[in-house]
């Protein structure tokens, strides 16, 4: 068809765009594709990934011809087939039989053809002799088998399919999936979204990531599924997160899950270089998984190299046992750079000075990848378990980072001193309360404002800076404060992980601030809530739950929850 | 000029249209002479024993026959064929077809719905005036004509409709008042006597004028003759033609002009 196209590429697309402008509507012009190029050659099986909305079925519309893009050009040789649903035009007052002849030519075949293959499509469908009964009395599964064997038997060059593998029983997917596997290997070129990464894995060549319209990534698969996870994890989220080109150097958000925590307790890699031991030391230079909160914790983990490496760098996250990302520093964000690793054994080792996490259990992995986390040379994935105690955490908070309470008077400063808050209020009552505020007729908050260290108020923070929250809540009713009441305050990630809770006796004299020297939450978007808990009626008399929202930003990327500083070391043998 | 893919996309929708509008009915086929029949009927009593309507060039039923059955076929299509993109966009966003197929298969099926009533009408006139037009062998040309104006004028119709959804409810007005506007059950000269000289004149200029009077001509023995004096026969023939032509154009650019956005417009 198209003669500038070199002898094997089939299909090339040039920077494409297509726009559904929208009038007088909620949304202005929309941009469902905009600058994606794409070069595909014969034989080639490409995987489109990305979530809903991201592009997917535009971009195989538009290779399929069906839409044509408003911007850029694209060029495909060679007859395409669009399978973007199964049994197009199908109709149920005309029998199977006729279907064929109706959907086929709507796909472009011609009468001669249909009639030279009528047997074989029949035959593939198993129908038998229900091939001349109406379609109204088929079955799904007979339906999707019959246009599935339509497509099977059809001549072309390129087929195009959106999804189909998700329809119909197991039977039916396997006889699908043999089909696409024939098709591969009679060198037809494929081009295919499917939801399961597994089936994009096991059948694709290359994949494309696809996100807000946008190719974030073409190459093999392996990496670009990485890369589609890593965007899952962020855009659980962020889906709005559109002002990047402001203050672009600062990092808006990290990642804050585990890719995948099924797949916790596996070891991966290409092996040039083997992780043999991983020992996690405590404060006495113990080896002990069981760490107090606060508490220093190194960990070391030994390799040995079996080739010489150049651009390696290492890695450790910390993860919750849900699957909740804590920290995962490594030492290309840290920006320290590795020389070759040279043939032979060495270690490297991460210490934190305070492990700022809440008593619970977690998972560590341990990593050594290559300069752009393409290829991870040993990768172990949350294999090894921490445990770090402490008081009791019976509302599963994450972190304990450290702060101090002040409260207005001197009176209550003392009274507070004295008073040891060991009861802590039930928050699980305010599970399905986010967003909500309830008062108390005899209470009523008069301001709750954050400032960082200047006393300038914001709600923007910087990773590390100091954060003070001042709560003031007026009592009307002249009631006398009482000892029963608590303030909690709680901060939550947006996605609705408790990060950490304060509570501190409550009192209506001035207002009562809590100070975090040192707020060391990474990138995010994160909640104040507030509340005053009775404790004799075991009920939150007053809350705003989730209602005040704090941004924290940094200037270096991080992965995870919350920063804990470190040190790293290493020793192996140079090159 | 269509290709044999075209072609054959064409014949398997046109079979799709005739199989769910006729394999239900208990009558079947028999409904595409049945309907239009008592539509004749109607008008009969209406026109001719109601409102005692006088008409020289045939005996009034088949002068009603020889307006209704075309009439209604121009009708069918062009009302169908106005929703029928957006009643198909199931289609229009699967598969890669010319959209104009969808339009083109609804006038070829009112065409083959058309065919078995027009053999009726020829009989009937040929038994009821007792012999044929000399202009009979024309039939063929008028049938031409009339068929590529309603396939224009469908896909037009189709076309805007995807873009502006009022068109559907403009064109409802429309229809009725060129019904009235064509000698459907009256004669053209009863128009001649009514109306002023320069009335007429643009009254001659609507084509289904034209048309209605060239299909009276080949099919009625002698009606020529009616309109001698003061109609030029020529105009029915020049003004459906140019017609014709014009809405090609315009079919054509309307066509060109919204291809890449249909899809775009029947979807939301």
């Amino acid at each position: 068809m198209n003669d500038k196209l070199g002898d094997n590429l089939v299909i090339e697309i040039k920077s494409i765009g297509k726009k559904y402008p929208f009038k007088k509507q909620a949304v202005k012009d929309f941009w469902a594709l905009k600058g994606a190029s794409l070069d595909v050659c014969k034989g080639d099986v490409v995987g489109i990934l990305g979530r809903n909305g991201a592009g997917k079925t535009t971009l195989l519309n538009i290779i399929a011809g069906i839409l044509p893009p408003t911007e850029g050009s694209f060029s495909v040789k060679g007859r395409v087939l669009g399978l973007l649903n199964l049994g197009i035009g199908f109709h149920d007052s005309l029998t199977g039989r006729e279907n064929i002849f109706l959907n086929g030519t709507l796909l472009g075949a011609s009468r001669k053809e249909l009639s030279e293959k009528l047997l074989s499509i029949i035959d593939f469908s198993e129908l038998g002799s229900f091939i001349d009964m109406p379609l109204g009395t088929y079955s799904q599964g007979m339906r999707l088998r019959l246009g599935f064997s339509i497509i099977a038997n059809l001549d072309f060059d390129i087929l195009v399919i959106d999804e189909i593998l998700a329809v119909g029983d197991a039977l039916f997917q396997n006889k699908c999936f043999e089909q696409i596997n024939n098709f591969r290997r009679s060198g037809r070129t494929l081009v295919l979204t499917s939801q399961s990464m597994d089936l994009i894995e096991r059948l694709c060549s290359k994949v494309v990531v696809l996100d807000h319209g946008k190719i974030l990534f073409y190459g093999n698969p392996p990496e670009a599924i990485n890369r589609y996870r890593a965007l899952l994890n962020k855009d659980r989220f962020f889906v709005q997160l559109e002002s990047e080109d402001r203050d672009a150097m600062l990092i808006r958000d990290t990642k804050k899950w585990a890719d995948d925590i099924s797949h916790w307790g596996k070891k991966m890699g290409a092996k040039e270089i083997v992780i043999d031991s991983v020992k996690l030391i405590d404060k006495l230079g113990r080896r002990y998984n069981r760490i107090k909160t606060k508490d220093p914790l190194e960990i070391k983990v030994g390799f040995i190299a079996k080739e010489p490496v150049k651009d390696v760098h290492f890695g450790i996250a910390i993860f919750r046992n849900d699957g909740v990302y804590c920290y995962g520093p490594n030492t290309a964000f840290d920006k320290r750079p590795i020389p070759e690793i040279g043939r032979g054994k060495g270690f490297f080792s991460l210490r934190y000075d305070n492990l700022l996490l809440a008593p619970g259990k977690y998972r560590i992995s341990v990593a050594i990848w290559d300069k752009n986390e393409t290829v991870a040379f040993d990768y172990h994935n949350g294999c090894y378990d921490l445990i770090v105690e402490g008081s009791k955490n019976p509302q599963s908070e994450l972190l304990s980072i450290p702060f101090k309470i002040k409260n207005g008077s001197l009176f209550s400063k003392l009274f507070c001193l004295r008073q040891k808050t060991t009861h802590v209020p039930d928050i699980s009552t305010l599970a399905d309360k986010w967003g909500e505020k309830k008062d108390d007729e005899g209470l009523r908050v008069e301001s709750v404002k954050l400032f960082n260290y200047r006393n300038i108020e914001k709600d923007t923070f910087l990773t590390n800076e100091s954060a003070k929250i001042s709560i003031k809540i007026k009592n009307t009713n002249l009631r006398k404060d009482d000892e029963n009441l608590l303030l909690w305050v709680g901060i939550h990630r947006k996605d609705g992980i408790y990060c950490q809770g304060v509570n501190t006796s409550y009192t209506s004299k001035g207002s009562i601030n809590i100070l975090f020297p040192k707020l060391s939450l990474l990138p995010g978007g994160y909640t104040v809530s507030i509340g005053v808990w009775d404790m004799t009626q075991q009920r939150f008399l007053l809350y705003r739950h989730g209602v005040y929202s704090l941004q924290v930003v940094f200037n270096q990327e991080d992965h995870g929850t919350v920063y804990l500083s470190h040190k790293w070391k290493w020793n192996f043998k140079r090159r | 000029m269509i290709m044999p893919k075209k072609r054959d996309l064409v014949y398997e929708l046109v079979r799709k249209n005739l199989k769910v509008r006729y394999a239900r009915p208990s009558l079947g086929l028999l409904w595409t002479f049945l309907s239009p029949f008592l539509l004749v009927a109607i008008f009969y009593i209406v026109f001719s024993i109601v409102l005692k309507v006088k008409i020289e060039e045939a005996p009034f039923v088949l002068y009603l026959m020889s307006a209704v059955f075309p009439w209604r076929f121009f009708q069918d299509s062009l009302v169908e064929s106005t929703t029928s993109l957006v009643d198909n966009k199931n289609l229009i966003r699967e598969a890669r077809f010319p959209y104009y197929m969808i339009p083109v298969s609804i006038v070829f099926t009112n065409s083959i719905v058309f065919l078995p009533s027009l053999i009726i009408l020829v009989f009937a006139s040929l038994v009821i005036l007792k012999g044929a037009s000399t202009f009979i062998l024309m039939l063929p040309l008028v049938l031409i004509i009339h068929f590529f104006i309603t396939m224009w004028l469908s896909i037009i119709a189709s076309l805007l409709y995807a873009r502006w959804r009022d068109v559907k409810y403009i064109l409802e007005p429309i229809l009725v008042l060129l019904f009235y506007m064509t000698p459907v059950f009256y004669s053209v000269r009863f128009v001649k006597e009514s109306f002023s000289p320069l009335l007429f004149k643009i009254y001659t200029y609507n084509p289904f004028v034209g048309i209605l009077n060239f299909y009276r001509i080949t099919l009625f023995k002698d009606a020529r003759r009616v309109f001698q004096g003061f109609f030029d026969p020529l105009s029915f023939f020049v003004i459906p033609v140019c017609f014709s032509v014009a809405t090609f154009i315009l079919c054509l650019y309307i066509y060109r002009k919204y291809k890449n956005r249909i899809i775009d417009y029947v979807s939301y």
